[in-house]
């Protein structure tokens, strides 16, 4: 009895370290979306080609649909534009682009150069919309399904690995 | 005497704010100060607004200072921020069926380690009254 005693204290801290050891690991810095299976926010904000053109959730059509948030200051934007590009390229799915707090002819020069792979951008000059969708930073993407709700959202670059494991299953 | 050491905290680490958020009621400056500190800057996830320089910590330091001057109350700020961003941007975690380990979980570990504790003293007493014991047989023969 004495020697249950004695070591029960043993492995529980044994535990503990094996638990602690294994959450070091576990960089989770991706923050988990409240908005799935929600409906997409409203706005009213113009497009990014198209100062005059004021468009609402209302023209994000022909779903499922990527909602991709960009910046010509985020870096990994560039990372990631080149699969973008080939997701439009192969038509594997409809791209919007949501520009976060740019420049617009900042904006434009940069699609005119790298490419344009989205349908349009709309033009978030304030993050208004992006605070909405509980934006943090950019890159991130939402995937926009047939039925109209909000179902993946992947903070950080979207590569064919992420497209694969989170968004692939969602096309019709 | 304690209640102005803490009022006095809230107002004097702040006067920056104070520029870049001007409020005409004080009373809303306050909870202002107050509620920057509640809520965790999801960018860099282990400081709260008030901390952080991070552009969405200064874009949700600007809603909430718009929210207050609307006259939103605190629980209305709360739910704004926790309906886009989840109950991780409260800095302390709400109690709920999953995070009531979390809560429970150290006082209910000091209890168990009380407990292991006191049985080994009473062990230790038992033994060191064998040892008296014995002590005495000895004597006695």
């Amino acid at each position: 009895m004495n020697k249950i005693i004695h070591t029960v204290p043993l492995v529980f801290f044994g535990f503990l370290v094996a638990f602690l050891f294994f959450s070091l690991g576990n960089k989770n810095d991706q923050l988990e979306s409240v908005l799935i299976d929600q409906n997409f926010p409203n706005f009213s904000l113009t497009t990014l080609e198209d100062a005059n053109r004021i468009i609402g959730k209302e023209d994000i059509v022909d779903l499922p649909a990527l909602v991709n948030v960009w910046a010509t200051w985020c870096i990994t934007c560039k990372v990631e534009h080149p699969f973008l590009m080939s997701l439009k390229e192969n038509s594997v799915i409809n791209i919007y682009g949501l520009n976060y707090k740019d420049s617009r002819d900042k904006a434009l020069i940069t699609l005119e150069q790298d490419g344009n792979p989205f349908i349009y951008s709309i033009f978030d000059k304030t993050g208004s919309l992006a605070m909405d969708l509980g934006v943090y930073g950019a890159p991130e993407t939402f995937l926009i399904g047939a039925d109209g709700l909000i179902k993946v959202r992947h903070v950080g670059a979207l590569t064919p690995v992420v497209w694969e494991k989170k968004f692939s299953m969602f096309l019709k | 005497m304690i209640l102005l050491g803490v009022a006095g905290l809230i107002i004097t680490d702040n006067e920056e704010n104070q520029e870049i958020y001007p409020f005409d009621d004080f009373k809303k400056e306050v909870r202002f100060n107050v509620l920057v500190k509640d809520y965790r800057c999801p960018k860099c996830q282990s400081s709260n607004l008030a901390g952080s320089n991070a552009p969405i910590a200064k874009d949700l330091k600007l809603e909430i200072y718009k929210l207050i001057k609307l006259g939103k109350s605190d629980q209305e700020i709360t739910n704004f921020l926790t309906q886009r961003y989840g109950d991780f941007i409260l800095y302390e975690p709400p109690f709920n069926s999953t995070t009531s380990i979390l809560w429970i979980g150290p006082f209910f570990l000091l209890i168990v380690i009380l407990f292991l504790v006191s049985l080994f003293i009473s062990k230790k007493r038992k033994f060191a009254s064998k040892k008296d014991n014995l002590h005495v047989k000895s004597k006695e023969d």
